[in-house]
């Protein structure tokens, strides 16, 4: 078979760009999880100009498509005298942008945590940030963790953007290999399959945790 | 029982003048109530009357608007007083760590096992080792017959069981006083008895008690101190037996004959005859 072939000779590099992609999604994840905590807590406070600043972000971020994001980052910023490598602007980009996400989900999981849980904590003495970290949120491991995986899994995929600002992800790797074959749909095949694999397995190890998580409790 | 009213000690609790909104709406006005070390206060009422909100008052799990609470040597003001100042952190650590708090429904962390759940104040608040904070746990558990119950989590328990449990991880913090918020209005008839008992004996054990209840027997075996609240306000006060047999208040009475009628208890008495407003409604 032709195509299997082709795919062997080009294998190297479209993992080299695999590598690459999780990476980006590794950096951007991390920077989504602790900004969308951060996040989280901000819309939760007490404090209104905390709430209004938390909600105008998450508004903003959300109206404006991902990719405008990535091109202005990478190409605006630096007329502002603020240059980043590609990489950096990208995992920041995608950073940012999915800690509006994973900000409103943490928000819905520590909000469906019962006012009492707080209350007993509460009482008991237990500090805030104490409360936060041995009751609440246990809690919203089994809320969060479903929508959690699903907004990581697209995150994986949306870090394909990054080929319009030249990082050599596996997107970017494909459309070489796509131009210099002539042979368009069988190297994004090969990237599509690349793709999926990834989300799949991700998908499949935080579904085994969250369900080896649920049994426990 | 000696009368803890009549000995004189500077009262572990002070309520004075408490005043609560929440929004428009006010829900308790000039509250005023002393507790004595040792003493027993049972808050009985029509539901709605601000009994919960006055005991979260006193662990400041309610902020207030004016008054002041003296609890265990300190002082709470309300947000409104001239010399508010809003409580350090320390010191709502330190009055929430002496005073244990019973919730109606019970509370109990459900991801952590009933041992886990006694276990983590002690721990994480009073840094007590593992290991001896294990034992303290043990022994509570024995006291409340639910020893073989230690590695299970909430949901497998009843919920008379919860509620001991709920108790234990209260007592486990050596409270010198504790609240109890209606802790058997959640559960089956068959349940109350058990949870009752480990009350009963925490009080003959001369443990300091604010206690808001709808079982109005065993407020008048247990309690020193009746307080009947209505829309908001104290109606009245007296020691247990007499408020529950021949309270003054028209109010109280009524209360009583519809609370007794249900529980199927006895009606409190004929009001004496020389009692001209008692006579009249
Ligand atoms: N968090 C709250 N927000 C608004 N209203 C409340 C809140 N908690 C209690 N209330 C109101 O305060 C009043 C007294 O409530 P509560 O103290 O729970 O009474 P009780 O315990 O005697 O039944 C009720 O009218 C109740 O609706
Ligand atoms: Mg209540």
């Amino acid at each position: 078979m032709k195509i299997l072939r082709l795919w062997e000779h080009y294998l190297p590099r479209f993992l080299h760009g695999t590598l690459i992609t999780l990476e980006l999604t590794a950096a951007a994840l991390a920077l989504a999880v602790a900004l969308g905590f951060l996040t989280a807590l901000a819309r939760m406070s007490r404090q209104g100009l905390l709430r209004g600043v938390a909600s105008t972000y998450i508004e903003i971020i959300r109206a404006t498509p991902v990719l405008v994001l990535i091109i202005l980052a990478y190409y605006g910023l630096p007329q502002a005298g603020i240059v980043l490598p590609g990489f950096v602007a990208a995992s920041g980009v995608l950073g940012i942008f999915y800690a509006t996400i994973y900000g409103e989900i943490f928000r819905g999981g520590i909000e469906g945590v019962g006012r009492g849980q707080t209350e007993a904590a509460q009482a008991l003495g237990l500090t805030p940030s104490t409360t936060m970290r041995r009751v609440i949120l246990p809690q919203t491991v089994t809320t969060i963790l479903p929508p959690a995986t699903n907004a990581a899994a697209d995150l994986v995929k949306d870090t394909s953007l990054v080929v319009t600002i030249a990082v050599a992800d596996l997107m970017y790797h494909a459309y070489g290999a796509a131009s210099t074959t002539f042979l368009p749909m069988d190297m994004f095949a090969l990237a599509g399959i690349l793709y999926f694999l990834i989300c799949y397995l991700l998908s499949h190890v935080l579904r085994r945790w969250e369900f080896a998580y649920a049994q426990r409790h | 029982m000696p009368n803890a009213t009549e000995t004189g000690r500077e009262p572990a609790i002070a309520v004075r003048g408490l005043c609560k909104r929440f929004a428009k709406q006010s829900v308790l006005e000039d509250v005023t109530l002393d507790i004595q070390p040792g003493e027993v206060v049972a808050v009985i009422g029509p539901s709605g009357a601000g009994k919960s909100t006055l005991l979260r008052c006193v662990n400041y799990l309610q902020p207030f608007e004016s008054g002041r609470i003296d609890v265990l040597g300190h002082r709470l003001t309300g947000t409104r007083e001239a010399e508010y100042r809003r409580p350090p952190h320390a010191t709502l650590v330190e009055i929430r760590t002496h005073i244990g708090m019973v919730f109606q429904t019970f509370n109990l962390f459900p991801h952590l096992t009933v041992l886990q759940n006694i276990t983590l104040a002690p721990t994480e608040v009073l840094h007590r080792p593992r290991a001896e904070a294990e034992a303290t746990a043990m022994e509570l558990l024995g006291r409340v017959g639910l020893r073989d119950k230690a590695s299970a989590y909430p949901r497998r328990l009843s919920g008379g069981q919860q509620q001991r449990v709920a108790i234990c991880r209260a007592l486990a913090m050596q409270p010198q006083v504790m609240l109890f918020d209606e802790p058997t209005s959640m559960l089956d008839p068959e349940l109350v008895g058990d949870v009752l008992a480990v009350i009963r004996e925490l009080a003959e054990e001369g443990m300091t008690m604010l206690l808001a209840t709808h079982e109005m027997s065993f407020a008048r075996d247990v309690a020193d101190t009746v307080v009947f609240m209505a829309e908001r306000r104290i109606v009245e006060r007296g020691p247990a037996r007499e408020v529950l047999t021949s309270p003054r208040e028209p109010r109280t009475r009524s209360f009583l004959r519809r609370v007794l009628l249900q529980e199927g208890d006895d009606a409190p008495d004929a009001p004496p005859a020389a009692d001209s407003e008692a006579v009249r409604s």
